[in-house]
């Protein structure tokens, strides 16, 4: 029996890179994951601070129950594109700043929505100085079955492609943080997202 | 520079010295520009509907109106106004009250030189800015109760000396009711006695001292 051991914490997989830009999957989670900014996404469709996910539990854990808190009082709605910039976050947390990023409701428009909102969360990254952001969670759970994974990773890595092309040289690095767990399939999954963008 | 693509500002802080320290900041930026000045929240009503700035830096305590009135009064009347409350003030219920008003960022002065720059051209684009130390002090006092406007003025008159008669008194209260609202407030914030009361009431904001 195959027992291949579990990637660890901070594996790095490179999906794709470019002369001054990298785009790769890291093992781990946002709380421990070095980076200069952490992009958190957040649906607009939570009811309660328990909905925020596994994925961003330990972050919003690290920040004392501040991501929830933020969004059940309504500060911070989820929105589509919306952004909020926590600045000096406290130890484990490795990073300059938490951006939360709201992913909105699920609906038509999906793909559109997708790419404006990462979009729109590395032009805050590249405004705030950041060389590397870290997003997560990289397996976003869409609500739509209409919309496969891969699909939903093509449109996370053209916002953020867009973005490249928009501002040149500011980022350098754009990560995209999953479990150990996850880490093999989510680089497959990636890969294949961007061999279809660079197909086109 | 008042040209195409600059960040126009209102500055409103009652003290000449810390307006004059931020110009100095903005001044040093191409892409930003104050417009105006002023010094407490009646006249930034004003002075916001003639100048129309893209971003307001506003203080918290001024004399007359303060910030959290003069945030809700501009936010009713230009609901896109976006403001940056800029304030020597960490405490959890403070902030909140600001950013329940319409404040798209919080920032402490002790902070400013380091972050002011990025935080007018983020909240200018749309985003949102605090400081993590602010939004965790929010989170910690989840499970808590805020005071109630009545409590908060009880205690307000507390910290400034009178006696429970003398605020039953003032207030056309009876003495046993104003014993009762002393009561609740200890036990809303986890306070010893008065004096234990008045202190966190004022670290956390609920009460200027």
């Amino acid at each position: 029996m195959d027992k291949t051991p579990l990637p660890a914490a901070g594996d790095v997989a490179v999906i794709g890179e470019w002369q001054d830009f990298q785009i790769d999957v890291i093992a781990g989670d946002l709380s421990t994951t070095e980076a200069d900014i952490l992009v958190a996404a957040i649906c607009g469709q939570l009811t309660n601070a328990a909905q925020l996910g596994p994925g961003i539990a330990p972050l919003d854990r690290a920040l004392r129950g501040a991501l929830a808190r933020l969004r059940s009082d309504g500060i911070f709605s989820g929105r589509w594109g919306e952004t909020l910039f926590l600045s000096a976050p406290p130890p484990p947390i490795n990073a300059a700043g938490v951006l939360m990023l709201g992913l909105g409701p699920t609906g038509p428009d999906l793909q559109f929505h997708l790419r404006r909102a990462l979009r729109s969360a590395a032009d805050h990254a590249a405004g705030f100085g950041a060389a590397h952001a870290a997003f997560g969670p990289a397996n976003l759970d869409t609500g739509s079955p209409r919309f496969n994974d891969i699909a939903t990773a093509r449109s996370l890595l053209r916002g953020v492609l867009d973005i490249c092309g928009l501002r040149p040289g500011k980022l350098q690095r754009w990560s995209f943080v999953a479990p150990p767990t996850e880490f093999e399939v989510t680089a497959d999954k990636y890969r294949m997202a961007l061999e279809g963008l660079t197909d086109h | 520079m008042t040209g195409k693509g600059v960040i126009r500002i209102l500055v409103v802080d009652d003290h000449p010295l810390l307006r004059e320290g931020i110009r100095a900041v903005i001044e040093t930026q191409p892409d930003l520009s104050i417009v105006a000045e002023a010094e407490d929240g009646e006249s930034s009503l004003e002075l916001y509907d003639r100048h129309r700035p893209d971003v307001v830096l506003m203080d918290l305590q001024m004399p007359g109106m303060g910030g959290v009135a003069a945030i809700e009064s501009l936010r009713k009347s230009h609901p896109l106004a976006r403001i940056i409350v800029l304030t020597t003030y960490a405490g959890d219920a403070q902030a909140m009250r600001a950013l329940r008003a319409g404040a798209a960022g919080y920032l402490l002065k002790s902070s400013m030189r380091k972050e002011l720059l990025e935080t007018v051209r983020s909240v200018h684009s749309g985003g949102k800015h605090l400081s993590a130390e602010i939004a965790t002090g929010i989170a910690l006092h989840l499970a808590e109760d805020v005071l109630s406007g009545r409590e908060a003025e009880v205690l307000a008159m507390a910290a400034a000396g009178n006696s429970n008669k003398q605020i039953a008194a003032r207030l056309g209260l009876s003495e046993d009711t104003i014993k009762g609202y002393m009561k609740v407030i200890y036990s809303k914030l986890g306070a010893a006695d008065r004096t234990h009361a008045v202190t966190i009431a004022a670290k956390r904001g609920i009460i200027n001292l």
